[in-house]
């Protein structure tokens, strides 16, 4: 049984925050060895912190930090780094550490660098900041969630990172909130309130700044709450502008969905988007629609399951592009819409690229929203292929109603995750954690009720019958085909993120507590660190200061699969629970 | 005259006031012996995502105004509902009706409602249009 009474839900939202536990353990252990000598009164010397501008995030691609959720506007999770290469990587051994930090919930933080400076976030909304150097811990903020936030967290407590901008590092919180801190003293500078906790709103999501925005939107599709993305201003956090992503009927797609149901519609935003700056197009996913079960709202329920393509100035729609209309299966489209320049069947083309829930891998035209093609990278019985639109034909006949239930694949948690993928520029290749299984579903009567789940469907994960005990791998596709070139096959959900390098590598954790580095080539393993203290599920991220290349990567086993996998988790029951920041380097010669 | 009006308005008054007692005491909605049982079905099936105390973990508290308090506007029936289609999460529908009315029983004796001599009912409970408020802080 996973350990996880320690420290509940309840006692961190009560007790101010971290400051029970984990705030013990941040202060006693979250420091490095060198740091420990030092005399434990003296307050950190806070390095000098340059502020962050538009043109900075605009050149983070090229940046030694790693200054956004996935790294550049692009969503690319790649590094122009080959310190670490093939030829050294066996010797990567740990820099510096968090310490472990006791809370029982799953680390899916990505880490943020800008400088010397390193912000992570933890389970229940504490942020900290790092000399990203050193790891001496230079502050903590404990965020106090309002308790009735827990009610409406389908899959566990987590918080995925903080946006930088200006001097500020800015955060969403369970209960709603968004928040600036000042990045060198942890001080709030501003915090407002989105949506109301527990009546189905929560944030996990990090944010995106655009031309002085704060970009953020909100998770609740289990329990119909109608999706919605806003534009604050960096500033001051005064909203700008706020666009549903599910439309009243007034509103064009507002016909496609029967009478009133776009209330309570779902359509979550919650995972954080990218951003096309030749263009001034913010591209963001769209989650799955409420209720689960489609039969409930005939109808292609725009634009649940979808890509927006946004003016980040205004909110304004450009374009849509919905992978998977009257959605039943919980195949949200919210994983990252990463850009690339790619040739298919000798055109070029801007894409936009996106392994999909529904176990289809697309490239879409980013400039006008049309496909450009979509391949299936798992087995997957739900989706029958494309039309002649470009869109996918759902399988009717594995649409389950209350009189009958149904087996697809894949499962409710998809082929694919939220976990960032990464697109390396010089092999043309796209890293997919990809998750194999499938699942029994049938519909069940449900009725809304503001606060408790809005599913109307009982669902079950099983097997995939053609790769039985074998839940998840990391494949490489090739971005001019759309086919697979490589597979790591692994027992385990494959259920963290990746990082490929200009070194040749690619990064990815395991569920079993390792960091491994691949040939980004073939695939091969290349280097596995020790075991680390608990599973990994987080995206793990890389960063230069003074001609040194480092590694990132959260531990912290939890999320979504524990709680939902049923039977298929047993496996993972063992892993212990608790976080822990590390750090890897080449030792200094 | 006069006296007789007092007298009917204060019945009245009376008479409301005690309907107002009555709606407020929670009703028995299960029998003690469900609950004992219940506690047993609980910390087997639902206590590693729920908490050993009902306080919350994986998934969210059962016990308290974090569970239901007078705002949500929570009745029994959807708030069992979600239980026998849902839980044990990951595993829906895997323990038998019996299992479920004696985790619910338990679940509601945890929330300060009295045990009776009815037994809690599944198909009964899941229209039960009675309000579920705790008692607990
Ligand atoms: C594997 C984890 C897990 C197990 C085991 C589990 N639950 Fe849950 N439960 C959850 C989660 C997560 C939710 C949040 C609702 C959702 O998203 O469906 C929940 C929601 C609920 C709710 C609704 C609470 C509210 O305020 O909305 C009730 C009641 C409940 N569970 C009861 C039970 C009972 C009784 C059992 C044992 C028979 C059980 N659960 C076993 C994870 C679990």
């Amino acid at each position: 049984m996973p350990k996880i009474s320690l420290q509940h839900r309840l006692k961190g939202a009560t007790a101010f925050g971290c400051a029970g536990l984990a705030l013990a353990a941040c202060a006693a252990l979250a420091v490095p060895a060198k740091a420990q000598t030092a005399a434990p009164a003296a307050a950190p010397v806070a390095p000098a912190y340059t502020p962050v501008s538009q043109s900075d995030l605009v050149g983070a691609s090229t940046s030694d930090g790693w200054l956004m959720f996935n790294r550049d506007y692009a969503g690319q999770d790649y590094v122009p780094f080959d310190q670490i290469n093939a030829g050294n990587v066996s010797t990567l051994s740990t820099a510096w550490t968090s310490g472990k930090i006791d809370i029982p919930d799953g680390f899916e933080g990505t880490p943020i660098v800008s400088g010397n400076y390193m912000f992570v976030t933890t389970p229940k909304d504490h942020v900290i900041a790092y000399n990203a150097k050193t790891g001496e811990k230079l502050w903590q903020y404990d965020y106090k969630i309002a308790p009735a936030a827990y009610k409406t967290l389908c899959c566990d407590t987590n918080n995925r990172g903080v946006a930088v901008y200006g001097s500020s590092v800015i955060f969403g919180t369970l209960d709603n909130h968004v928040v600036a801190l000042d990045a060198t003293t942890g001080k709030e500078q501003w915090n407002v309130s989105l949506a109301e906790p527990g009546v189905g709103y929560s944030i996990t999501e990090a944010p995106l700044v655009v031309n002085g925005k704060v970009i953020i939107a909100s998770g609740g599709g289990e329990y119909g709450a109608r999706g919605f993305i806003v534009g604050l201003d960096a500033t001051n956090g005064q909203q700008v502008w706020k666009t549903y992503t599910i439309p009243s009927p007034d509103e064009p797609g507002g016909d496609t969905w029967p009478k009133g149901m776009y209330q309570t519609g779902g359509g979550a935003a919650w995972m954080t988007g990218t951003y096309d700056a030749d263009t001034n197009t913010l591209l963001w996913g769209v989650g799955n629609p409420g209720p689960w079960l489609a039969k409930m709202r005939p109808g292609k329920n725009l634009y649940s399951d979808s890509l927006l393509a946004l003016d980040p100035d205004t909110g304004k729609m450009k374009w849509y592009y919905q992978y998977t209309a009257n959605d039943t299966w919980d195949y949200d489209g919210v994983n990252t819409p990463q850009l690339a320049d790619i040739t298919y069947e000798g055109k070029s083309y801007k894409a936009v690229i996106e392994a999909n829930r529904n176990g289809y891998f697309y490239a879409i035209d980013r400039t006008d929203g049309k496909l450009i093609y979509a391949k299936p990278f798992i087995h997957d019985t739900s989706i029958l292929g494309i039309d002649k639109t470009g869109h996918a034909i759902t399988n009717e006949e594995l649409k389950p109603t209350l009189t009958k239930s149904i087996f697809t694949c894949p499962s409710f948690l998809g082929g694919k995750n939220w976990w960032p993928g990464s697109i390396d520029p010089e092999t043309n290749m796209a890293y997919v954690p990809t998750l194999h299984a499938c699942m029994t579903m049938v519909g069940v009567p449900v009725t809304y009720s503001a606060g408790l789940p809005f599913l109307g469907e009982k669902f079950e994960m099983k097997d995939d019958p053609t790769s039985p005990g074998q839940y998840g791998s990391l494949q490489a596709i090739d971005l001019s085909t759309g086919k697979k070139v490589w597979e790591q096959k692994s027992s385990y959900p494959w259920d963290a993120g990746t990082l490929a390098t200009k070194g040749g590598l690619v990064f990815s954790g395991t569920v079993d507590g390792y960091l491994k580095a691949f040939d980004a080539k073939t695939g091969q393993v290349v280097w596995t660190s020790p075991q680390l203290t608990s599973g990994i599920i987080s995206n793990p991220i890389s960063y230069q200061i003074d001609g040194k290349q480092y590694v990132a990567i959260w531990t912290g086993w939890g999320g979504v699969w524990p709680i939902w996998a049923g039977k298929l988790a047993a496996p993972e029951v063992k892993i212990p629970r608790g976080g822990q920041l590390y750090v890897f380097a080449l030792p200094s010669s | 005259m006069n006296s007789l009006k007092t007298r009917v308005l204060l019945g009245a008054a009376l008479v409301a006031g005690s309907a107002a007692a009555a709606l407020a005491a929670p009703p028995a909605l299960y029998t003690a012996d469900q609950a004992k049982a219940g506690a047993d079905v609980y910390a087997q099936n639902c206590a590693m995502c729920h908490g050993a105390d009902l306080s919350g973990a994986a998934g969210p508290a059962l016990v308290g105004q974090a569970f239901a308090n007078a705002a949500n506007k929570f009745t029994v029936g959807p708030v069992f509902t979600e239980v026998v289609q849902q839980m044990p999460a990951g595993q829906p529908a895997s323990l038998t009706h019996e299992q479920y009315e004696d985790a619910f029983a338990y679940i509601l004796q945890q929330n300060g409602y009295p045990a009776g001599t009815t037994k809690l009912d599944y198909t009964a409970t899941m229209s039960s249009k009675v309000p579920l408020v705790s008692e607990k802080p």
